[in-house]
């Protein structure tokens, strides 16, 4: 559903197989991404010479994102080979109702995310500081990021 | 907005996952939009038309007072919208 968003809608199976192939070619980034976790969790346990939660969450980070990878390729893989199956995948990703429905969801998440940022901002002020800089920035960047797409949208509409 | 795409479709003995094969759809998309939870986009509307060889107006029909054009009507007194509006058309 991300994906689909990020790379356009493929009217024909030809352009969704050419989309796929543009997907896969960012595979090997992702891999790259989840290697760079790893090898960052591998020196911070040979620095700190113990495994604390944070060299942990990015093992798991790194091995999550690496498998994640190759089950992509060899999906992407599969429906490359696969006509039948290429342009049921396609009709379900760039159905317009699926599209609808994921802009609605995008929009309901991120509504409350900055319901929720705001109530972070509130509630932790009391008692942290850092806590509410850091909600406050993310409740900023959001409202930044809302009007410059606006912007950019305006133009292109 | 109303649409007549479940009698057409039944009419020409056409099963759901065919119709929404043919416009490029899923058959969860055909399904909505028989039961009036979704609304069909231009191209869409326009794709089915084709497929049953019929205008858009003559598949969805656009409710006057759903839409709150009902002013528009006596504004302009277009007979047409206003034969629609009264069930004369």
């Amino acid at each position: 559903m991300f994906m689909s968003s990020i790379w356009g809608p493929a009217n024909t199976d030809e352009e969704y197989r050419e989309t796929l192939k543009t997907r896969r070619r960012f595979i090997p980034v992702l891999m790259l991404g989840g290697a760079a976790s790893i090898a960052v969790s591998v020196i911070l346990i040979r620095v700190r010479e113990e495994k604390d939660f944070v060299a942990g969450l990015y093992m798991g980070l790194g091995c999550g994102i690496l498998v994640a990878s190759i089950i992509l390729f060899l999906r992407i893989r599969s429906l490359l080979r696969d006509e039948k199956k290429l342009r049921m995948k396609r009709l379900q990703e760039f159905d317009e109702r699926n599209i609808q429905l994921t802009l609605k969801a995008h929009n309901t998440a991120g509504v409350l995310l900055i319901m929720t940022g705001y109530v972070i901002m509130l509630v932790s002020g009391f008692f942290s500081m850092e806590v509410f800089w850091t909600a406050w920035g993310l409740v900023m960047l959001y409202f930044v990021l809302f009007i410059v797409g606006r912007f950019i949208y305006d133009k292109r509409m | 907005m109303k649409n007549r795409i479940q009698e057409l479709r039944k009419e020409r003995r056409i099963t759901q996952s065919e119709l929404a094969d043919a416009v490029d759809v899923t058959r969860q998309t055909i399904i909505s939009l028989e039961n009036g939870r979704y609304r069909a986009s231009l191209v869409l509307a326009h794709k089915i038309a084709q497929y049953f060889g019929m205008r858009i107006e003559d598949i969805f029909i656009f409710d006057l007072e759903e839409e709150n054009v009902c002013c528009l009507c006596h504004q302009y007194g277009d007979p047409r919208i206003q034969m629609r509006n009264t069930g004369k058309l």
